[in-house]
């Protein structure tokens, strides 16, 4: 019992721990590649999280089987495969928009992109 | 069926366009509006079915679910009456601007089509999880479009959204997390059943979201970042239809955040309303500029959100965001106009009309919920409504230079903007709409002005004024434009306004009469600046006004802080000394026959207003009459030396009438019925010969095509008529016995030695001296001396400004030999008046009685024209025959002249009495001006500093706004 609890609660602080992890990325990286792998990190936090959120310790995966009795909620885990599935798109586009921006500012580093301001 | 088809169908077309080979952008367009067309019959069909049009009930709705098992694997659509009013303005805007995007970009047409479907999902979507996919849809729609047009710093713009949206969505999901893990439900309202700290929580991450992608200040950043580098047509269907759906979804969720107590929105919203405003003041490119309108209508919203309630709230918010996202669509949807082709007045109103309706000005739709939505935050939360107010007016300055740097450039043929066109004709449509349904709020009984013969005064004054501003419209000179249909519009609304019966009214005729001038003022030629202040002191006029009356509840006006409010407004409209900036700037650029209305007839209104003031706060006595007394005689000096310096006719004029403005509000200040009797003498008097003077001066630019007095001279010779139409009037206003304006001054000085108010009189006196010298300097520096022989061939001025002129010299004449027809009505009008002080003035016959003397114009006027005609048949029998000098013929030592200008005779006409001033302190009021604007502009600069341009810094601002919600909620609760 105590080692499905204890993975139960690393299952919460390995999400929000990858979320710190991303959003310090975020906030200090400057380079715009680095920048989106950032945001890929806290969004596989964010998905973790949004599994464990219907996550019940000691229960089986919901694949419905005839000696299945007690399964997990597995409403988060459906969500979860569109929000990877929009994670993924997002991601990709990030990318491409930010490889387009360096070549126009001739530099990956996010601060030299500050044409617009105030 | 018709309710997921309205929803769905421009998705299917976003399919169909995306599979669409390239080579045929006509067939891409073809569908594209099949699907727009067809998704918009749905939409109408579904408002109508749900009675979304009286605007009255908006909570109707009908459900929809997708069809797969429950939400949130479903999706669950609720469809209000309310939505598909939004719905309907955004598929509008995506049928009128989708041509634009076919024609260089076809390929952006399946993102614009996801773009409208994520809209009407965000719109309808009951369900969080539903809301994120849409959400995310949005975004990805954004950031494509964004990089797929052809602007240069698209890509700077597309990596900033790109950067927030990444941000949200972490935030945005693990609220869902946070909120399925404690009430195991996905639902909008399963918010409310949230306790503990899951609720403070979902409440921060929500919040923050929210406003983030409202781009209310203080996260404001990475929105202007984006209008400013998003092409303008991206910008605009991105505000009429995404950024829309963001701001309605915002308005469902803020209410059922379980946050406690939702004024914390309305705290949030009004401080950044304030600093958000502040900083766009000194915002530079179009999209920045809309951009923080963006920000004050997201503020606005918040405030709402805090504030109000039930269907109030539901129909504010969709009037107020709807309207204006429309309007920033058609702004956008100019584009650059002043790249474009030849002048049209069309250009003027296209940009107009929306510029008018973000600032709030009726009857345009915005103006009805603001009204509301403001006169509930008056009576309940002071604070926010004056927070609230003065952020308004800051948007309304940037907005209005916004149009005065832009209008003038615009060239446009009719019809060459269609999205822009589309956008304006919905929004007038809307506007004539909602004053129908709203007609019932306004009152024209006239019972504000208890007088109906005060009444009928005034309602011929401004009638008579604007009748004849009209003739002289068409003589219109060099680059100036059309003006005659604001001016009627402006005169028409003013002739109004005595008939107005409650305070929503007379604001209505008020601001739609200075408005119109405005735009009137701006078809001068060079009229720019002068448009500008002339608007930037009539919305700071109107929102002083309208603090007033909405701070009375329900009455017009109540003793106190409204009555104040009120006649600081009445005094901005005047030109008191301090804010007479911008009549001297605004009456010389204004074009024909315009600054003749403006000063001789519009100024009146602010008159009517203190009357209005008086009469109803106070039953008569002005509060605070003798500190206006004093402000009025100190006007009347400083506008009469600075005329006496001006160099330039129109100028001069318009020193002027700052300086007679004076006269008129020692008389009210007065409280007493001789004071109140000169006063409306005054008006009268002042309407008269300053429209004739304004008129005599626009026949002279007509003719001569300057007004600067170094360049006139002489014109006596050819403009006979028009001097001695002016040298009538002249005659009057200084005061000189035979014509009408001793009789105003003679009360006046009556009323003053009566109350014993003797200070003033000596400076009212002295203001009359000086007026003496500009006086005699306007006749001698336009019409005597040496004609300039730039002016040889000038002409008598044409009949349509001869006539009106001449009538008002002959109404000069009347009221000057038989001032007791006027006075006669007028006094027992006033003696009625309970709270006016003092002893009327007694009428027998042709004399006045007063205790302190009598005056008989009659007998006067007699006497002096026969002395008069004494002397000049004495004059012509003498036969004396002047010497005539050329002009120029002067003798220069020692020195060359720089132009022949500079040795003219009217230039520095009045340099002894300038130097014999020197001692005194000059009144700088242009630099106290000065001054304030700088400091605004230097909090603005500080306060936009926020917005570096670096995307990680609106990171940082979005998650430092969460960690301070975050400590205060934990703190309050």
């Amino acid at each position: 019992m105590s080692a499905e609890y204890l993975f139960y609660w690393s299952m919460a602080a390995t999400g929000l721990g990858l979320i710190l992890i991303g959003l310090w990325g975020v906030l200090t990286r400057k380079h715009i590649l680095r920048i989106a792998l950032a945001f890929t990190l806290a969004d596989t936090g964010v998905n973790l999280i949004l599994v464990w959120s219907g996550f019940l310790p000691g229960r089986s995966a919901p694949i419905v089987d005839s000696s299945v009795t007690q399964m997990v909620d597995p409403l988060p885990q459906a969500l979860v495969l569109t929000s990877i599935v929009i994670g993924v798109a997002v991601a990709a586009l990030f990318v491409v928009v930010g490889v387009l921006a360096s070549r126009k500012s001739g530099s990956a580093d996010i601060r030299h992109m500050k044409e617009l301001k105030w | 069926m018709v309710k997921a088809l309205a929803v769905f169908l421009p998705l299917l077309g976003a399919f169909v366009n995306a599979w669409l080979p390239g080579k045929h952008p006509k067939a891409s367009r073809f569908v594209s509006y099949i699907i727009l067309t067809a998704g918009l019959g749905f939409v109408v069909m579904l408002s109508l079915q749900l009675g979304a049009w009286n605007l009255e009930d908006l909570s109707d709705s009908v459900i929809f679910h997708s069809g797969v098992g429950v939400p949130p694997l479903s999706i669950n659509l609720e469809i209000t009456a309310g939505g598909t009013l939004v719905a309907i303005a955004m598929y509008l805007a995506v049928i009128f601007s989708i041509h634009r995007f076919a024609l260089h970009t076809p390929k952006s047409q399946p993102l614009i089509l996801a773009m409208l479907t994520a809209s009407l999902g965000l719109l309808f979507a009951t369900d969080i999880f539903n809301s994120f996919v849409f959400l995310e849809i949005g975004s990805i729609a954004t950031i494509g479009l964004t990089a797929a047009s052809k602007c240069g710093s698209r890509w700077e713009a597309a990596i900033k959204v790109a950067l927030v949206s990444g941000l949200v969505t972490i935030l945005y999901l693990l609220a869902v997390a946070v909120l399925y893990r404690s009430t195991g439900m996905l639902t909008l309202q399963a918010l409310g059943t949230l306790t503990g700290g899951s609720a403070v929580l979902v409440s921060i991450l929500l919040l923050t979201v929210i406003v983030t992608e409202l781009k209310a200040f203080p996260l404001t950043g990475w929105g202007l970042d984006f209008y400013q580098g998003a092409s303008s047509n991206v910008a605009g269907l991105y505000s009429a239809t995404w950024s829309l759906a963001v701001l309605m979804w915002a308005a469902r969720v803020l209410p059922l955040l379980p946050i406690g107590n939702p004024i914390i929105y309305a705290w949030i919203g009004a401080g950044g309303l304030v600093l958000s405003q502040l900083a766009g003041l000194r915002a530079g490119s179009a999209g920045r500029i809309l951009g923080y309108s963006t920000s004050a209508y997201a503020s606005l919203l918040l405030v709402a959100a805090g504030t109000l309630t039930g269907a109030f709230y539901t129909q504010t918010v969709l009037i107020l965001m709807v309207f204006s996202s429309l309007a920033k669509f058609s702004l956008f949807m100019l584009g650059n106009p002043w790249k474009n082709r030849r002048w049209s007045g069309y250009g003027t109103i296209l940009m107009l009309a929306p510029v008018l309706l973000l600032a709030g000005i009726p009857p345009l739709p915005v103006f009805w919920a603001k009204f509301a939505f403001l006169g509930y935050l008056a009576s309940n939360f002071t604070v926010i409504f004056y927070a609230v107010l003065a952020g308004l007016f800051l948007e309304a300055v940037y907005l209005f230079r916004f149009w005065a740097d832009r209008s003038e450039k615009i060239q446009l043929k009719p019809f060459s903007k269609p999205s822009a066109t589309a956008g304006v004709f919905v929004i007038l449509i809307a506007a004539v709409w909602i004053t129908r349904l709203l007609w019932t709020q306004l009152d024209f009984s006239g019972s504000i002005v208890t007088s109906s013969t005060l009444r009928v005064i005034f309602h011929v004054l401004f009638g008579a004024g604007t009748l004849l501003c009209l003739p002289g419209v068409f003589n219109r000179i060099g680059s100036e434009r059309n003006y005659w249909f604001w001016l009627l519009i402006s005169g028409a609304s003013l002739t109004l306004l005595p008939a107005a019966g409650n305070g929503i009214t007379f604001y209505i005729l008020w601001e739609i009469s200075a408005f119109a001038a405005v735009v009137g003022v701006s078809r001068g030629s060079g009229a720019r600046n002068g448009a500008f202040w002339y608007a930037v002191f009539a919305s700071f006029s109107g929102y002083l006004l309208l603090a007033g009356i909405l701070l009375s509840r329900g009455s017009f006006v109540m003793a106190g802080l409204p009555a104040l409010l009120m006649t600081l407004a009445a005094l901005v409209k005047l030109g008191q000394f301090g804010t007479h900036l911008w009549n001297v700037r605004t009456y010389p650029a204004a074009p024909g026959t315009m600054p003749a209305y403006l000063s001789g007839t519009a100024s009146k209104a602010a008159v009517l207003l203190l009357v209005a003031v008086a009469l109803n706060a106070t039953g008569g006595a002005l509060p605070w009459g003798r500190v206006m007394a004093w402000a009025g005689a100190l006007t009347a000096l400083a506008g009469a030396v600075l005329a006496a310096l001006a160099p330039d006719y129109k100028k001069l004029l318009a020193y002027a009438s700052v300086s007679q403005i004076g006269y008129i509000l020692v008389g009210l200040g007065l409280a007493s019925i001789l004071g109140w009797t000169a006063a409306i003498y005054h008006t009268i008097h002042h309407m008269i010969f300053k429209m004739a003077l304004f008129l005599g001066a626009a026949s002279v630019l007509y003719r001569t095509g300057t007004t600067r007095f170094n360049n006139l001279g002489g014109l006596v010779k050819k403009m006979p008529l028009t001097f001695a139409f002016t040298l009538i009037a002249v005659i009057s206003f200084a005061g000189v016995p035979p014509l009408a304006g001793f009789g105003g001054k003679w009360l006046l000085y009556n009323g003053l030695i009566e109350a014993g108010w003797l200070p003033i009189l000596i400076v009212a006196m002295f203001a009359s001296v000086v007026a003496f010298l500009y006086s005699y300097r306007l006749l001698h520096g336009v019409f005597l001396g040496q004609l300039s022989p730039k002016n040889a061939h000038a002409k008598e001025a044409p009949l349509t400004l001869l006539l009106p002129q001449g009538l008002l010299a002959a109404s000069i004449m009347v009221l000057g030999f038989k001032p007791t027809l006027l006075l006669n009505i007028l006094v027992p009008v006033l003696k009625a008046i309970p709270g006016l002080s003092g002893l009327a003035p007694v009428i027998q016959g042709d004399m006045v009685l007063t205790t302190m003397g009598t005056w008989n114009a009659w007998m006067v006027g007699i006497m002096v024209m026969v002395v008069f005609g004494i002397a000049f048949v004495f004059y012509w029998i003498s036969g004396h025959k002047p010497k005539y000098v050329g002009q120029l013929d002067i003798g220069f030592a020692g020195e060359m002249p720089p132009s022949a200008d500079e040795v003219h005779y009217s230039n520095n006409f009045y340099r002894p009495y300038e130097r014999a001033l020197a001692f005194l302190p000059r009144i700088h009021a242009e630099k106290l001006f000065h001054g304030v604007s700088k400091t605004f502009s230097m909090l603005g600069d500080g306060v936009r500093m926020l917005f570096t341009g670096d995307g990680r810094t609106y990171l940082a601002h979005s998650l430092l706004f969460l960690v301070l919600l975050f400590v205060f909620l934990n703190g309050g609760m």
